[in-house]
């Protein structure tokens, strides 16, 4: 969240503090926001109440002061739009500026409600059949609504108990002064005046017209939804738009016109180019990973050639250098050739657009030639071009990798484009290979061990398996075996339980029982045990979110995970009150909770673990899922 | 899911759903298996998958003991989406033990391992809370790994609400809930972003 948000809900809980005549330390909130807001994550509306309820106790103001307090509540308990705050019941004279389709059948009506000081959106339930239905261009008094926000867009909810009555005087909405793109904040935009500078390709069939709007402090993106009666804006020209909503998708504020009217101004101009001109001479080549918003000259592999999803589409794909892939796009132009896979491409001038985060690279502006001679330039992420050395199964990960198995098992292929697929094993365990239909490649032969080179290692389900196509294999001497390691399996989760039994446990030292004795060293087949032997095991629930697992860890795994050996368990167990307990407590604020990945096989309903460890953290994996978050019709996220 | 028909298969644990806030806010239908008696009660979320047991990870920012003799600690836990209302009773003693150790001044990250029910409060607003079986201080990379593991939880549940070969517990949620694909996707879009520029 931005210093400047920050600032705001430091304005707002210094305002309420000083209105009860004390002068709070604004540094010290603002950090205790910032912390937490950005370090601890807390939603803002959450930390706005924490940080103003321990402030409130500091000066030792009763808490219930704030709710009730008499100076929040304007005069003549009509609160003005602007100052409305989330979580508060009031009272409001409004314009019904705009109405909507709702979205869903619980929601009878949806729109924009405005006074002279701003404008919010309003829901009405289905539930709250009593609310007469509001009608467009009406004023209203509406008493008892509900100040809600949705992540961070303040909404006024007209619920059962919420009284509306329409306002007969007349009466007429001064509009607000236009409000600058940069100081904009989600919700309803009451007023801004910006030039439409440039035209967007529509990516879905809903959008009318997408594109990106300016003002003297900057720019951006605005969709108008397909809606009867709703006409495109002239590029290039000034509008004075009312009401639109600002909403916020990943960070970014983006203008959506269905909600508001414009008019054009033809007396206004605002100084703004209206599409970026392409370069006039040829740019220098620049790395993948430096690439910017803009034009550019790169150097590029055609590395990967997807289907296009659109008519208008002639190729898309990806392109790569060492440093780093971009998606590109092309365009359906009578001047344009398709690129061809797997050579190197000098593009000069291509366009290089931002969408949700990502950039991508447009050539219809650009000329682009084949580099001869160049097709073995290295790709980030793509095959290697040299023999990687051999890894064990045990330690493989996506990517590509090179190894030496023995072909243990064949399965019958599920699809008619595979040409095999089966199992492969070395020492240290099997792994599932796939070997799809190709002119180039030849069945393996079970039994035989083989020099696999440059392999692809993919993960689905949690679970990898190498993809053979892209590998060189050799069959070893005939005589050549690998002893395969037993199959374990992986299982990743939450560990959600560390079960009673766990920590420090005392067994039977009668040769041949080893069972483990209860608290007053009592063995259920050979009674009272005194000389018994120590033992460290761990028993937990370890939960994936589907399924959740019995595990049972022994001595070295448990001593492995925890960092604990069993003699610091005894050391623990014989100083501690709690004897035994202790070391049981401590590996539940150890594990508890903690992301855990256990190797292992299911022996009657329990997972017998001979390793385990912490997962960590790997930062591209929230990029990936923010892409499979944003990619959805097309691209275009809406509600 | 377990085997509700049969009352002598081994009794199966039910698996702690990964969900954040701002969907478990708005999860209020609760059910039963209706053949069986002892099913345990399960609340359905709003992309369409029952849950009687979550995991959840976020920040502490709040702490009330309630009573004398029947000690029930309440809590307040913030992730990214919104808030968590988390309890803690005499019922739940593990629970109750860790929570009271925890002190809510000092801003810790906290992973909630509980109950999901839903309230009507006299007023008539319905709302859900998790009551917890355990409640330990994690690190910063549990909390991110929660998200990680939250986000892809959800998305694959919102892939079977927005797909064609739609489980019984997706109809309901359709049926149900007033949000739709698109609005759980941003969430998750925004949830990821928040972590990613902390």
């Amino acid at each position: 969240m931005d210093q400047n948000q920050i600032q705001q809900i430091t304005d707002r809980i210094s305002h309420k503090l000083e209105s009860k005549g004390v002068s709070p330390d604004r540094q010290s909130i603002t950090d205790k926001l910032s912390s937490y807001i950005n370090e601890f994550g807390v939603v803002p509306y959450e930390a706005e109440r924490k940080v103003l309820s321990d402030q409130m106790r500091l000066f030792d103001i009763p808490e219930d002061d704030v709710s009730s307090a008499p100076s929040s509540v304007p005069e003549g308990g009509v609160y003005s739009l602007s100052d409305i705050q989330p979580g508060e019941w009031v009272t409001v004279e409004v314009k019904v500026v705009s109405l909507q389709t709702p979205s869903s059948p619980s929601i009878s009506q949806t729109g924009v409600l405005a006074d002279s000081s701003g404008a919010v959106r309003f829901v009405v339930f289905s539930k709250a059949s009593e609310i007469p239905p509001l009608e467009l261009e009406q004023w209203y008094r509406i008493e008892s609504a509900v100040v809600d926000s949705f992540r961070e867009v303040p909404s006024l909810k007209l619920h059962s108990g919420s009284r509306v009555t329409p306002i007969t005087d007349d009466r007429s909405l001064m509009p607000a002064p236009p409000v600058a793109l940069s100081e904009l904040t989600p919700g309803v935009a009451a007023s801004v005046q910006v030039k439409f500078v440039e035209e967007w390709e529509a990516r879905s069939d809903r959008i009318l017209q997408t594109g990106l709007v300016a003002d003297g402090s900057g720019k951006m993106k605005f969709i108008l939804w397909k809606d009867e009666g709703r006409e495109k804006l002239t590029l290039g020209s000034v509008y004075n738009i009312f009401y639109a909503s600002v909403d916020t998708f990943g960070g970014r504020l983006s203008l959506t016109l269905n909600s508001g009217v414009w008019m054009e101004d033809e007396d206004t101009e605002i100084a703004v180019p209206v599409v970026a001109p392409a370069p006039k001479g040829d740019l220098p080549v620049t790395s993948v990973r430096d690439l910017h918003v803009g034009y550019v000259t790169v150097q590029v592999k055609f590395v990967e050639e997807w289907e296009s999803r659109s008519e208008r589409m002639l190729q898309t794909g990806l392109l790569g250098d060492e440093t780093g892939r971009i998606k590109f796009v092309l365009w359906k132009d009578d001047t344009k050739e398709k690129l061809v896979p797997g050579k190197v491409y000098l593009i000069k001038n291509a366009k290089v657009a931002e969408y949700n985060g990502r950039l991508s690279l447009s050539l219809n502006s650009a000329e682009y030639l084949v580099v001869d001679g160049a097709d073995d330039m290295v790709v980030q992420g793509a095959a290697p071009s040299s023999p990687l050395p051999v890894t064990n199964i045990r330690d493989l990960s996506v990517g590509f990798a090179s190894l030496h198995v023995k072909f243990v098992e064949e399965w019958e292929s599920r699809s008619e484009r595979m040409l095999q697929t089966g199992l492969l094993g070395d020492e240290t365990g099997r792994i599932k290979f796939v070997l799809w239909k190709d002119d180039t490649k030849e069945k393996l032969e079970p039994g035989r061990v083989y020099h696999i080179t440059n392999a692809k290692v993919d993960e689905y389900n949690g679970r990898l398996s190498v993809v053979l196509n892209s590998a060189v294999y050799e069959a070893d001497d005939p005589a050549a075996d690998i002893a395969v390691g037993t199959v374990l399996d992986s299982y990743a989760g939450t560990i959600v339980q560390i079960s009673g039994g766990s920590g420090l446990v005392k067994r039977c030292p009668v040769e041949g029982c080893n069972r483990v004795l209860s608290r007053q060293n009592f063995c259920p087949i050979h009674e009272i045990q005194n000389n018994y032997n120590y033992d460290l095991r761990i028993k937990a629930v370890l939960d994936d979110g589907q399924k959740a697992y019995n595990v049972l860890m022994g001595r070295e795994v448990t001593e492995a995970l925890t960092g604990m050996t069993m003699d610091q368990a005894i050391d623990l167990a014989s100083e501690s009150p709690l004897g035994l307990e202790e070391v049981q407590a401590q590996f539940t604020e150890k594990l508890c909770g903690r992301y855990v990945r256990c190797f292992g096989n299911d022996f009657e309903g329990r997972i017998l673990v001979k390793s385990a460890e912490f997962i960590h953290l790997d930062p591209s994996v929230t990029a990936e899922l923010m892409n499979r978050a944003g990619s959805v019709s097309g691209g275009e996220i809406n509600e | 899911m377990s085997d509700a028909g049969s009352n002598f298969t081994s009794y199966e644990r039910e698996p702690a759903k990964r969900v954040f806030a701002s969907e478990l806010r708005e999860a209020t239908k609760t059910f039963k298996n209706t053949e069986d008696e002892k099913s345990p009660m399960y609340v359905l979320l709003p992309t369409g998958e029952r849950c009687n047991r979550v995991l959840v990870v976020g920040t502490i920012t709040q702490k009330d003991k309630i009573g004398d003799q029947n000690i029930l600690y309440r809590a307040r836990v913030s992730d990214p989406t919104g808030l968590f209302f988390v309890t803690a009773g005499s019922y739940q003693p593990e629970a109750m033990h860790q929570l009271a150790k925890i002190d809510p001044e000092v801003p810790v990250f906290v992973a909630v391992i509980g109950k999901p029910s839903v309230y009507t409060t006299p007023d008539g607003k319905v709302f859900t809370s998790v009551r917890a079986e355990s409640v330990l201080v994690v690190d910063q990379e549990t909390r991110d790994l929660w998200v990680q593991d939250t986000a892809r939880s959800t998305l694959d549940r919102v892939d079977a609400l927005a797909g064609d070969d739609p489980s019984s517990d997706v109809l309901l949620a359709r049926e149900t809930y007033r949000f739709g694909p698109d609005h759980w996707r941003r969430m998750v879009y925004d949830a990821l972003s928040r972590v990613m520029t902390l």
